[in-house]
């Protein structure tokens, strides 16, 4: 589905730009020297092993984790230089959701991704309510609106986040783990929304993943991390080898064409 | 009544709520050791219903009002529904500012309330601190921080009770359970103006409130600068129960019993739970003092006992929830 791909709307231009990146929790070392491009329209999947510092690049992204060396830049702008709520209003993040103890419902939970945009008080305004809303139409979380978070079924909470970010209108989607816990079908609902939005609003998205096959398909790019390093950056057919997979993860694998799409096909040896 | 949140709404809460204050105001005004009748008031009637009454009312109401938002405040802040000024510890600390002023600075202006208040915010970060672990905060450990700072400071102020003569001792005793009855107009103007500025000050942070309330993480990438917002927030809630707490003593679960009652109707939006925590804090110890001055008139109960018996079962309720 991904070879006949449309004509991007928008002009190309460098969504992220990172160079020379090092995060360090008080002294342990968790990336250094990190450095890639990602162009508007593309999708990045971040790919490696528990421990290679693939949350704490895409924390330093949006600067909830401090750099501790190198920079980063969203759409040009230097993030150090951004306010939370300018970095918010180009960002915006889906992690694994944590539950509440206070009962949100799923309207006001979603209504969340608009802060950036809200005045101090912030009443919500129709402009508001009509993003949110076609938020929950995109993530099919129509007639959620009222129903409580914590009510709702794993797939469901996880698009619910996926709506709260899509209602931040922020161009760059940063996702951790988008699709753990989730089954084959919301998997592929998470991945193709994440994917049209790239394409439609010239934006981008960065995905970390665990699963190879789910990077190959949806991902334009693919980062390798290892120990905190860059392992390899480039297409999926150039980076998703066997050689690599063998010295990133210490496995053995298959790496053969998908018979449909042509994209790398991993099959793990044990 | 979940969801979205416009002005219609906002308008709608605030007439509701004034009037549930209105009316809780006027049956403390009527009621009392001295049945008042409105219509034919007397001399002696107009003295108690303006002089005695109005001011003790008014307190309650202040006082009142303060507690609740604080506790509204401090439970979203630290995503606990168990968060309470008095259960945290934080009235405690007040409480042994004011002794302090009232023993050693008694001529000092003002020293009482600020030391209160300085008490309180010291309170406040200890808790936290404790309550923080690198795993994070869990409402058990919160709680737990909560029991030791209060026995700590309590203990404190059971040292310092010591250098008290016995006539003193008894009204402080008194006073720590909560007393309403010194409403001077000097301690009016104090809460109510602490309560303007703190009341305003939280209620300008509802909206981060909200996504604090999910999560710290969740905050920051949405653009809320969490670690402003907790200072703005215990900054508030120190001065609103330093300020209550030196002119009413520790008035428990205040902070606990309304903004439960406030979610279970209007649900989570502090936008919404903030000014009406504001306004039933402010009926609920109107009502229950009314009740502390009306039970055995004339002698009087302290109207921290009242709000115990009423807010011990829905702490109960919460920790079992």
């Amino acid at each position: 589905m991904m070879s006949d791909r449309k004509e991007p709307k928008y002009a190309v231009e460098c969504a992220v730009k990172a160079s020379g990146v090092a995060v360090c929790y008080d002294s342990r070392s968790a990336l250094s020297d990190v450095a890639f491009e990602l162009e508007t329209g593309n999708v990045l999947a971040i790919l490696g092993p528990n421990g290679a510092g693939k949350t704490s690049l895409l924390r330093a992204i949006n600067r909830t984790a401090p750099l501790s060396g190198g920079s980063i830049s969203i759409f040009g702008r230097d993030i150090q230089q951004l306010s939370r709520r300018e970095i918010a209003s180009l960002v915006a993040v889906v992690a694994q959701e944590n539950e509440t103890k206070f009962p949100v419902s799923v309207m006001e939970y979603v209504l969340g991704g608009r802060f950036a945009h809200q005045p101090g008080f912030g009443l919500d305004s129709e402009k508001d309510l009509a993003v949110a809303r076609d938020a929950l139409g995109r993530c099919k979380l129509c007639g959620f609106e009222r129903r409580l978070m914590n009510e709702l079924s794993g797939g469901e909470r996880q698009r619910a986040v996926l709506a709260r970010a899509l209602a931040s209108e922020a161009r760059l989607l940063l996702l951790d783990e988008p699709s753990a816990n989730l089954d084959p079908g919301n998997q592929g609902v998470i991945f193709q929304l994440v994917r049209s939005r790239a394409e439609e609003c010239g934006g981008s998205a960065i995905v970390i993943t665990h699963d190879p096959n789910l990077a190959a398909q949806f991902a334009d790019r693919i980062l390798l991390l290892q120990s905190g390093r860059v392992f390899a950056e480039g297409r999926p057919e150039s980076v998703l080898t066997s050689e690599s997979i063998r010295a990133v993860y210490g496995i053995d694998a298959i790496v053969d064409k998908h018979p449909i799409n042509g994209k790398p096909r991993i099959t793990a040896v044990y | 009544m979940k969801g979205d949140f416009r002005f219609e709404k906002m308008l709608k809460i605030f007439v509701v709520s004034c009037l549930l204050l209105a009316i809780a105001i006027a049956i403390g005004l009527i009621a009392g050791s001295e049945p008042i009748d409105v219509f034919s008031m007397g001399e002696l009637e107009r003295t108690i219903l303006f002089d005695i009454r109005l001011p003790r009312v008014l307190l309650s109401a202040t006082v009142g009002a303060s507690l609740a938002i604080s506790g509204a405040a401090l439970q979203a802040l630290l995503r606990n529904p168990l968060a309470e000024p008095y259960l945290l510890g934080v009235s405690n600390g007040a409480a042994l500012g004011t002794l302090l002023g009232l023993v050693f600075l008694e001529s000092v202006p003002l020293s009482r309330p600020i030391l209160a208040f300085a008490g309180a915010a010291m309170a406040t970060v200890i808790v936290y601190r404790i309550a923080k672990s690198r795993a994070g905060m869990t409402a058990e450990r919160l709680v737990l921080a909560g029991v030791i700072i209060t026995t700590f400071f309590s203990s404190l102020i059971i040292l310092l009770t010591s250098v008290l003569d016995a006539a003193r001792l008894r009204g402080f005793t008194f006073w720590l359970l909560g007393d309403l009855s010194q409403a001077t107009h000097w301690n009016v103007v104090l809460t109510f103006t602490s309560l303007a500025a703190g009341g305003l000050l939280l209620i300008s942070q509802s909206r981060a409130l909200n996504l604090m309330m999910i999560g710290d993480r969740d905050a920051l990438d949405l653009g809320v600068e969490t670690a402003r917002v907790r200072l703005v927030v215990f900054a508030s809630a120190s001065l609103l129960v330093g300020a209550a707490v030196a002119a009413g003593g520790s008035v428990g679960y205040v902070g606990l019993t309304v903004p439960h009652l406030v979610r279970l109707a209007s649900g989570s939006d502090n936008r919404f739970v903030l000014p009406m925590s504001l306004f039933s804090g402010a009926a609920f110890v109107v009502l229950a003092d009314t009740v502390a001055r009306v039970a055995i008139s004339p002698r009087e109960l302290p109207v921290g006992a009242i709000t115990a018996i009423v807010g011990a079962p829905i702490f109960i309720y919460l920790l079992r929830k």
